[in-house]
């Protein structure tokens, strides 16, 4: 293992890597201060610019981007009110009202040190869980493969989408079935694509992220009447002193120490993630603050903005566990993620800690070191960084459709993309309003081919029959546990009507 | 029972599927994989009979216990969403006879328009300047190709 820290270090010490953080750091903030515009969108932002990088290179600027993208929409939920991203949405409770009181420059500060603390502690987790669970699933064989997809994707429907299940099923099924356009890879033979050259390789899975995250949030939010709101400048707070207390940091080191480790594992889950996770942490910290402190929460807490801070940071690095060793996603921004490690020509899974550690390695550290760079380097860039919310919708909403376009052209140099896209992005909103999530669906087209691949496996093995389901124990327990998922949101409901 | 709003969104859904099943059925087998385990129908079919019963389900869950909120498609500004998406398809049409300089600079001035910008200069030297900056560093710094069409030749 310590072979591998040391590579990784010494992968991105490499001046560009360097870069590559602090430019994906500072581009994240920026992107994940936009409200609708999360670090999904800010990594499928990225994806054309890194298909010149080598993977270890290109993975380095994502990790700086998705951290940066979390912090940006901490900027944003402290100085506006306005959460840039749903994981952030707690930290609006007590950062809030503390800027509000001319405190918005601690209120930041303590946003970038729990989070740093989360990233941390996070960091530390994965170094130690992720090679172990790696060297655990090399034993798994197709079925079991299989049946943690399928579990993959139950959880990401049963817990990521605010009890509706059905919809988020559906919207799975959906992913799958887009992921079966173009050239069977089995037999070569072409599936809807209706005569069409251009469909014979599929839809791209970057066209699709573009289309159903960047393109739709940026019409979402001209749709909402957001675009031609007034600039949101007058609302932002003067910033004031970014330095803490002694005082203020003893109150945010037990908390912060308790938020990671409970995000960490929150984050593992597969579609936990971090909104869940600071939500609890929230719950927890209010739980365990003394009778006084406890009525100060909503009203500008320190506990109340560092317990959903670290532990949303934490999150995110957790959720990497099943992505580098089982090569499943856990999560909408890990889905993409996995997408653009496969067009990299890098595969996820535990052979990845073996045949790439330098990959494996570095992408480990850079969350590390992102999480430094948004401490050091990036909070002290704040001031400036923020002015971005002051610039008008109305500029700012057609440059979004325009990269997100051209970043899809960039890679095929086909304009039958851009239409695809416009259509893709048309149906995203159509489903977005009808409370059809698209980090199921991006999840299921990402998965879908390896599923058909696994399930062809499974079946010529076991000669068409179903009894992997019950024969392999991995399989089994899998199995069970995915019913479990799947009930977990109708025992609930069944508990909550009690 | 009237048919609500969530419960259309299904029925739309759940047409979808019936027609991706049925065109799973169309996809072309050579001799003998019909009755192999696995053919390149078994996912697409598998998929279509999943996906058209949880529509079904969703069907009937929001004719029996329809949502309070009902989605109010009537507050939104349809109208510039969907001059936007016309400007994109546009911009697909005119990329390559305009080139990327002028269909650039022609799709981000209409975009600012349909948003409400009105001031000439946003309208007319940002577009441009910003094409012509983005193509500068597309082509002579990153090696990729954009046609420059019109502006370009």
């Amino acid at each position: 293992m310590w072979e591998g820290i040391a590579s990784g270090f010494s992968t991105l010490m490499a001046p560009i890597n360097l870069l590559l953080v602090f430019a994906g750091c500072v581009a994240g903030t920026l992107i994940g201060m936009l409200p609708g515009l999360g670090p999904i969108s800010a990594i499928a932002l990225m994806i054309p610019i890194t298909y010149g990088f080598d993977p270890a290179s290109a993975m380095i600027l994502m990790a700086g981007v998705y951290y940066g993208a979390i912090f940006g929409g901490s900027t944003s939920s402290i100085l506006i009110n306005a959460p840039g991203v749903a994981g952030t949405v707690a930290t609006a409770f007590d950062g809030y009202p503390l800027a509000q009181s001319g405190k918005a420059g601690t209120a930041l500060a303590i946003a970038a040190i729990a989070s740093f603390i989360g990233g941390t502690i996070g960091a530390v987790l994965l170094m130690v869980a992720a090679p172990a669970l790696a060297a655990v699933s090399l034993s798994f064989q197709s079925p079991d493969y299989l049946m943690l997809m399928i579990l993959g994707l139950s959880a990401v429907a049963a817990f990521a989408s605010k009890g509706r299940v059905v919809q988020a099923l559906i919207a799975t099924f959906i992913g799958l079935a887009l992921s079966t356009i173009g050239t069977d890879p089995s037999a070569g033979v072409q599936r809807f694509t209706f005569g069409s050259l251009d469909l014979a390789d599929g839809i791209s899975f970057l066209l699709l992220a573009m289309a159903t995250f960047a393109l739709s949030e940026a019409l979402m939010t001209v749709l909402r009447g957001d675009a031609t709101a007034v600039p949101t400048e007058d609302k932002r707070p003067e910033l004031g002193s970014l330095r803490l207390s002694g005082e203020q940091l003893k109150q945010m080191a037990p908390v912060t120490g308790r938020s990671s480790i409970l995000g960490f594992f929150v984050g593992v889950l597969p579609g936990a993630g971090a909104t869940i996770a600071s939500f609890l942490a929230y719950g927890m910290e209010r739980a365990f603050a003394p009778a006084g402190e406890k009525e100060r929460f909503g009203h500008g807490s320190i506990r109340g903005l560092a317990a959903p801070e670290s532990a949303n940071n934490a999150a995110c690095t957790g959720s990497f566990v099943p992505l580098l060793t089982l090569g499943i996603p856990g999560s909408g921004t890990t889905a993409v993620m996995l997408g653009a490690l496969i067009s990299y020509g890098v595969q996820p899974g535990p052979m990845l800690y073996q045949e790439n550690p330098d990959v494996f390695w570095s992408i480990i550290i850079s969350m590390y070191l992102g999480n430094l760079i948004l401490l050091v380097l990036n909070l002290p860039l704040i001031p400036y960084l923020a002015r971005l919310l002051a610039l008008p919708r109305q500029l700012l909403v057609p440059f979004i459709l325009f990269f997100s376009l051209i970043g899809v052209y960039l890679v095929s140099f086909n304009t039958f993309d851009i239409h695809v896209m416009t259509g893709f992005a048309v149906a995203a909103i159509f489903l977005r309003l009808f409370n059809y999530p698209m980090a199921p669906l991006i999840l299921g087209f990402i998965l879908g081919g390896m599923i058909e691949d696994n399930l062809q496996r499974t079946l010529t093995l076991y000669d068409g029959s179903v009894a992997f389901l019950w024969d392999r124990p991995v399989s089994f327990g899998i199995g069970i546990l995915t019913v479990l998922v799947l009930l977990t949101p109708l025992i609930r409901t069944l508990s909550r009507k009690r | 029972m009237t048919l609500n709003r969530d419960a259309a969104a299904a029925l739309v859904l759940l047409a979808v599927f019936l027609g991706f099943g049925y065109e799973a059925t169309l996809i072309e087998l050579f001799p003998g994989q019909e009755t192999e385990v696995f053919s390149p129908r078994t996912m697409p079919l598998a998929l279509a009979v999943g996906g058209t019963l949880l529509c079904f389900a969703r069907l009937v869950q929001s004719l029996r216990h329809p949502e309070p909120g009902q989605v109010a498609l009537g507050g939104f500004d349809w109208r510039r969403a969907g001059l936007l998406c016309v400007t994109m398809i546009g911009y697909g049409l005119l990329f390559e006879p305009l080139g990327f300089l002028l269909a650039t600079a022609v799709f981000l001035s209409a975009g600012f328009l349909v948003l409400g910008e009105r001031r000439i200069p946003m309208l007319t030297v940002l577009p441009l300047m910003f094409a012509a900056m983005f193509w500068l560093l597309m082509t002579r710094v990153l090696g990729l190709y954009l046609a420059p069409g019109l502006l370009g030749s």
